[in-house]
């Protein structure tokens, strides 16, 4: 339960934050998906139904705040943490760097994805490209730093850690 | 490893499931779209607080820097502010001459009524969080009359339309987004057509076929026919016109009249307010105008 609560906190908070920042005047294709990282972090921490759920609650909250269709967040989300969870067993962030190497994949892989569920983004531009990487840059560079408070706050909520080992303790 | 095993099976078996779950979501907000509002007006009213706190130390820091800092070499902008206020007054009443012609003018010209935007001034609080989408928040909603549908408009021509309202905040759908689209037509040659978003700073004018003659800069206003947007608001200006063979239609690009990405207030039109003019004043207009000719 108390899980639930941060994880929505979290969501929240990262909706908001990435409203603000469009409206601080940053260029759509730099603002960072606070909420892919959160994803990420979900699928090595909690590898299990109640991450799956979660990256699809805050998929759905995504959507909403978009006010036009719901779902293709949480569709993209949800791939994207499977995914990861499927491999979590492979992969490890317990370095700065592939934690960005991995959130750089994430983000990219939820854009298109969230393009491929219904959304009309005109995929044949050069926008396009800029935008998927652009994001997926800003994020990864930016993951790091979530993942380390990330970490912290879950396992204070957790009591112990609890979660898959190694693998996000060191971030 | 059975415990792992049995662990990733349900991992994907829940996923699958989940994924099942969105694509059927989305198909049925696609289809309705007032499902997609239904969680967008909660979701406003906890996450906007947020964007009003930012936006207000935002206006802080700039009064502060307003305030303070640029009080160097006040001295000289107060006298340069002096010259520029006479200027301005010389050009107030100029412009207030040519407003009186103007009314004149319309009256003669048998216009029986004169409208006018009613609406709701709102402040832009947020942007549109996933940077997907082309929206943004504005700090009205439900409790100051705003509802869904409604025109929303700047100064400078049409901005977008409201999708979802929460009691205090709503959503803003720019013209710009995929998703958007306006019944327009251009200004000179009354072709018209439909403004659709591409996502980026500028939209495509639709369905104009390839005999129908559109030139660069043409103005884009809205037509009225979609019954959201009042008739004869600027949209943009034609700014590409490619006609390309084996198509019946042109594409046109139209860059929007509005600066989308600086956009701090805007306009919720509410309706549209209707003052007629009375017999009485257009004739008599009519004879002050018959006088002034004699007199020449």
């Amino acid at each position: 339960m108390a899980k639930a609560l941060v994880s929505l906190l979290y969501a929240l908070l990262a909706i908001a934050l990435q409203g603000i920042f469009g409206h601080l005047g940053l260029a759509d294709r730099f603002i960072p998906q606070f909420l892919v990282i959160f994803v990420v972090y979900l699928s090595f921490a909690e590898a299990n139904a109640f991450g799956c759920i979660m990256s699809f609650v805050v998929g759905l909250l995504l959507d909403f705040s978009s006010a036009v269709l719901v779902g293709p967040w949480a569709g993209s989300f949800v791939l994207v943490f499977c995914i990861l969870a499927l491999l979590s067993r492979r992969l490890f962030i317990d370095s700065v760097l592939a934690a960005m190497v991995i959130t750089f994949a994430s983000v990219a892989c939820a854009n298109v994805l969230f393009s491929l569920f219904g959304d009309e983004y005109p995929v044949l531009t050069w926008d396009y490209p800029q935008k998927v990487l652009g994001q997926a840059l800003s994020t990864a560079l930016v993951s790091p730093l979530i993942f380390g408070v990330l970490s912290r706050r879950w396992r204070r909520v957790s009591g112990a850690y609890a979660g898959r080992g190694n693998s996000v303790s060191a971030v | 490893m059975s415990t792992g095993v049995s662990e990733r099976k349900k991992i994907a078996a829940l996923s699958f499931g989940l994924l099942c779950c969105s694509l059927l979501l989305t198909a049925y907000s696609a289809r309705h779209p007032s499902f997609a509002r239904i969680g967008t007006s909660t979701l406003f009213e906890i996450v906007a607080p947020l964007h009003t706190a930012v936006d207000f130390a935002e206006d802080s820091t700039r009064s502060v820097w307003s305030g303070y800092f640029r009080l160097v070499g006040v001295a000289s902008d107060n006298e340069k502010l002096r010259a520029r206020i006479s200027e301005l007054d010389g050009e107030r009443g100029l412009l207030e001459e040519f407003k009186r012609e103007n009314d004149r003018l319309r009256a003669l010209l048998d216009l029986n009524s004169v409208s006018q935007l009613r609406g709701v001034a709102a402040n832009v609080i947020g942007d549109e969080p996933s940077g997907w989408g082309q929206g943004v928040i504005v700090n009205k909603g439900g409790l100051m009359g705003v509802r869904v549908g409604m025109a929303v408009v700047h100064p400078k021509g049409v901005v977008g339309q409201v999708v979802a309202v929460s009691p205090n905040y709503s959503h803003v759908l720019l013209i710009t987004d995929h998703s958007s689209g306006v019944d327009v037509m251009t200004q000179d040659s009354r072709v018209r057509g439909v403004v659709e978003g591409v996502g980026a700073d500028h939209c495509e004018l639709r369905y104009v076929s390839k005999q129908t003659p559109v030139r660069l800069g043409d103005t884009v206003v809205t037509s009225g026919m979609d019954g959201v947007f009042p008739k004869g608001l600027i949209v943009g200006a034609v700014s590409k016109v490619a006609v390309e063979t084996g198509t019946l239609l042109q594409n046109i690009e139209v860059k929007v009249s509005v600066d989308l990405d600086k956009l701090e207030e805007v306009l919720i039109v509410t309706g549209e307010q209707h003052q007629p003019v009375k017999v009485e004043e257009t004739q008599s207009l009519v004879k002050s105008g018959k006088q002034g000719k004699r007199r020449e």
